[in-house]
């Protein structure tokens, strides 16, 4: 799961050092005026990135004489010609130890650094400062011009790939992406230099060693002094994060699942249960009526036999066989006998309540629709009821006061387990005998609120800003997961609505549900960010 | 099946108990044994209690899951009322928890699964009978106060332990924890402990689940069959039901610790388990496996475990368990 919030706020420092670092080519620009590109605006972004900037802010903020002795450039005519962007370049690449990058074209600014020592020292010192903090940085930066030449590239760059800076520089850029995407590579490079696509985004490259890297990059397009449209590429390794993320993904995952089972394993205990007992007493009285049926065969054949003793037999053998008609048929009808009308009805009683148990437990885990659908919110309540019926036995009282709500766009199975969920940790907070749980549901608005109000013992403040976080119960070990409401939260979240809690120790706990009506939107939304981001490049187009 | 050669006229005489909070079921049952018995039912725990208190009931046969007062809850209270009743605990769904509770704080004679299969049913109710009428006729004839009770008793160390582990370092532990009140003997090996006991003059015998080449399910059982008046003990990790069940219904076993557990329950279940012993030697009827053994057919006269083990499988086999 990413985390947006914590990404927006890194973004936001990023850019304010990036503002710094665009103050800084102000000011490199008043001393040579250069070709340096005003509109060169990196916005580039992952957690870690913080830190990155962190260490921009440090190296800004250090003392620079220079700079704050000459903010403008002497007005006298001793101004040395202005410095283009391919000697900066050329510089810097030489100081790097790197080779030259071949230049596109000739250089049409003039070379000459003929006057003003003093100025020259400026310069000299800005650029080593800026060279210093982009080489200190961890963000890989680099240049690349129309060709798909690596014109400059930093050491971070370098790095992340495995390389020296001199062994990329002056060659095509290909040799980091795969080689089957090549011309996907090269094509994309044309059409973002021609200014109609955007690269921002995450990326799969290559490493020296061959392992695939995830990286995030985003790029600038400049115009070099020979004029022609260069692109710098701000790149950083997120393999590791993306790895990271992955895992947190699969763990989640993997929580929600053994939440389900256990919550499924309380669910079936009760059930089973609440089976199992009709299933006793229909099995019991049909066998008892089986056993009585073949007893009232054995009489008719009997009466059979007394019809032709009666028709041939000697009188003798018709009061000898009468008698025992007589004391078999005592024995017929015993209480079994007596009671068997009350036993079949019975018997379909225990089954018609089997049925509507399965019915409930269908309605409940609604495998057999399809997953997002309009949902009766009052109708998933009432199948929820039912499945958790078990747990009331003891005599709490539930009180509904459902309202008439339009249809949810939500998946319903989620919805259940929400709801459970929530009656569940309500029966378990009041008492047996004199809980009273209400559940109340309205439209207010464009949302449907569904509230779950008991008179249990109430949730200690201090633990009340932690009852969604995971892992977090207040059970014996082994009778809860902790993870049932900061999942129910996470399935709350999903659907676009939100989940709260009211406590009060000794007076009760009232959870309210607030779902949007159309929550279409915010779901597509969400759903994107539960699903993993980039596995293609959703970007292009 | 071997069918139990009982006196016709004693078991007229006998009452049963029923408890239920689901009047069909009670109908139900009540239905199945009303030709042989005096049949009583009661919706809950509370109601059960007023008919023991009125009459002298031989067998219960309660359910586990019932509102205000749990089967188990019931069955204690009821072995305080009437201790000579015998106990059946009937549920819809093994909980792990209310099987082991049943079996240390219930004392319970049998765990019955709903839908139950009659015939094994009536076998149990009228084997469980006889236990208790017999019982009866003993302790009519001997003031009940002769029967020691646990605060009354005086465990000297003339009992002896017995210890299963396939853990040597736990084996040490216990010794540590009960010598020198009892000579304890113990054993890594299950045949080699099964040897031992004839030697000594064993009271207790307490097996971990897990032992090497057999269960300590099967070792308590077979222990069980050839020694009817020794006390038993399974200890476990696993969270088996199945397991639990076996134990109370082919093993009688006294005592259920799942581990981990206190020092002190330990301690109290032997304390407990030889007071248990010392009444089942002196009189046999207190101890409803010796009636069991007495008038079932007994135990091949085999004397190795592993023929036991067999001769009982073949019992499993047939069908006579649960």
């Amino acid at each position: 799961m990413i985390d947006y919030k914590k990404i927006k706020k890194s973004l936001k420092r990023a850019l304010k050092s990036i503002e710094q670092m665009e103050l800084l080519e102000e000011l490199m620009k008043t001393q040579q005026t250069g070709q340096w590109p005003a509109h060169l605006s990196p916005r580039l972004l992952a957690s870690e990135f913080s830190i990155a900037t962190q260490q921009f802010l440090q190296q800004l903020q250090l003392p620079v004489p220079s700079e704050s002795k000459s903010p403008a450039p002497p007005p006298d005519n001793n101004e040395p010609p202005p410095m283009s962007y391919e000697e900066w370049l050329k510089k810097l690449q030489m100081r790097q130890g790197g080779q030259p990058a071949t230049p596109i074209a000739p250089s049409t600014a003039p070379t000459a650094i003929s006057s003003g020592a003093g100025v020259d020292e400026a310069i000299r010192q800005s650029e080593a400062r800026l060279r210093t903090i982009i080489d200190a940085t961890p963000l890989g930066i680099c240049i690349t011009n129309a060709n798909y030449i690596f014109e400059y590239v930093n050491k971070a760059y370098a790095d992340i790939y495995g390389y020296h800076p001199s062994e990329m520089l002056g060659k095509p850029f290909t040799m980091i992406v795969e080689p089957e995407k090549a011309d996907f590579w090269r094509d994309l490079h044309d059409k973002y230099l021609a200014g109609y696509k955007e690269i921002r985004g995450e990326w799969t490259t290559v490493h020296k060693s061959g392992k695939k890297l995830t990286i995030l990059a985003d790029a600038a397009r400049i115009v070099g002094a020979d004029g022609k449209p260069k692109k710098v590429t701000f790149v950083m390794d997120i393999t590791e994060l993306t790895r990271l993320r992955e895992e947190a993904r699969i763990n989640e995952i993997q929580m929600m699942q053994t939440e389900k089972m256990s919550s499924l394993g309380q669910m079936v205990a009760g059930l089973a249960h609440e089976m199992n007992t009709p299933l006793g007493f229909v099995k019991n009285n049909i066998e008892m009526l089986e056993a009585k049926n073949k007893e009232v065969k054995e009489l008719m054949g009997m009466y059979e036999k007394l019809r032709s003793q009666i028709m041939y037999g000697s009188p003798n053998d018709v009061a000898m066989l009468l008698s025992q008609i007589d004391s078999f048929s005592q024995k017929v009808k015993n209480r079994v006998w007596q009671e068997s009308d009350t036993l079949f009805r019975s018997a379909i009683e225990g089954i018609d309540r089997i049925q509507d148990l399965i019915l409930s437990l269908r309605n409940f885990s609604r495998l057999d629709e399809a997953d997002f659908k309009p949902t009766d919110i009052n109708e998933n309540i009432e199948a929820t009821l039912k499945i958790a019926n078990h747990m009331f036995k003891g005599g709490i009282q539930v009180i509904k006061e459902f309202s008439p709500l339009p249809m949810v766009q939500a998946y319903p199975a989620q919805m259940n387990q929400v709801f459970l969920n929530l009656i569940t940790n309500a029966v378990h907070a009041v008492d047996e005998r004199t809980g009273k749980i209400i559940i109340r549901t309205m439209q207010q608005g464009d949302s449907v609120v569904i509230k779950v109000i008991d008179n249990g013992k109430g949730i200690p403040p201090e633990n009340l800003k932690k009852i969604f976080d995971p892992f977090f119960t207040t059970k014996p070990v082994g009778q809860g997961t902790g993870l049932g409401l900061s999942i129910a939260y996470k399935i709350i979240e999903r659907h676009g609505g939100k989940i709260e809690v009211q406590s009060q120790v000794g007076q009760g706990t009232e959870f309210t549900v607030t779902l949007p009506i159309s929550s279409s939107a915010q779901l597509s939304a969400a759903k994107q960010s539960a699903s993993v981001p980039f596995t293609d490049s959703p970007f292009i187009e | 099946m071997q069918r139990l050669d009982a006196k016709p006229d004693m078991l007229n005489q006998a009452q049963l108990l029923f408890v239920d909070d689901e009047p069909l079921m009670l109908q139900s049952l009540s239905l199945l044994f009303s030709d042989a018995y005096i049949v009583h039912t009661a919706q809950s725990g509370a109601q059960g209690l007023e008919i023991l208190k009125r009459h002298t009931i031989d067998v219960i046969v309660s359910d586990q899951r019932m509102p205000q007062m749990s089967g188990i809850d019931f069955l204690r209270c009821a072995k305080e009322i009437s201790p000579n009743s015998i106990r059946i605990l009937m549920t819809g769904y093994a909980d792990l928890q209310a099987i082991v509770d049943s079996v240390n704080v219930g004392e319970i004679f049998r765990y019955v699964y709903k839908p139950w299969n009659a015939e094994k049913l009536k076998e149990t109710v009228r084997f469980a009978c006889m236990v208790a009428q017999q019982r009866r006729a003993i302790t009519a004839t001997k003031p009940t106060s002769t029967i020691p009770t646990l605060q009354q008793a005086e465990v000297t160390s003339e009992f002896e332990l017995l210890f299963v582990d396939s853990n040597p370092r736990h084996l040490e532990q216990f010794k540590e924890l009960f010598e020198p009140k009892y000579k304890t003997h113990v054993s890594t090996q299950a045949s080699e402990a099964f040897d031992l006991i004839p030697r000594h003059k064993i009271a207790v015998v307490v097996a971990d689940a897990m032992l090497e080449g057999i269960e300590g399910t099967d070792f308590l059982i077979a222990v069980k069959e050839k020694y009817p008046n020794i006390s038993t003990i399974l200890l476990t990790n696993s969270q088996d039901a199945k397991q639990a069940i076996r134990m109370i219904n082919e093993g009688q076993v006294y005592r259920y610790l799942v581990k981990p557990f206190p020092r002190e329950s330990l301690r109290l279940a032997i304390e407990a388990a030889v007071l248990h012993f010392k009444v089942a030697s002196q009189y046999p009827v207190e101890h409803t496996k010796t009636m069991e053994s007495f008038f079932k057919s007994p135990a091949s006269a085999s004397s190795s475990i592993e023929e036991l083990l067999k001769h009982l499988r073949k019992k499993v086999g047939a069908g006579m368990t649960y």
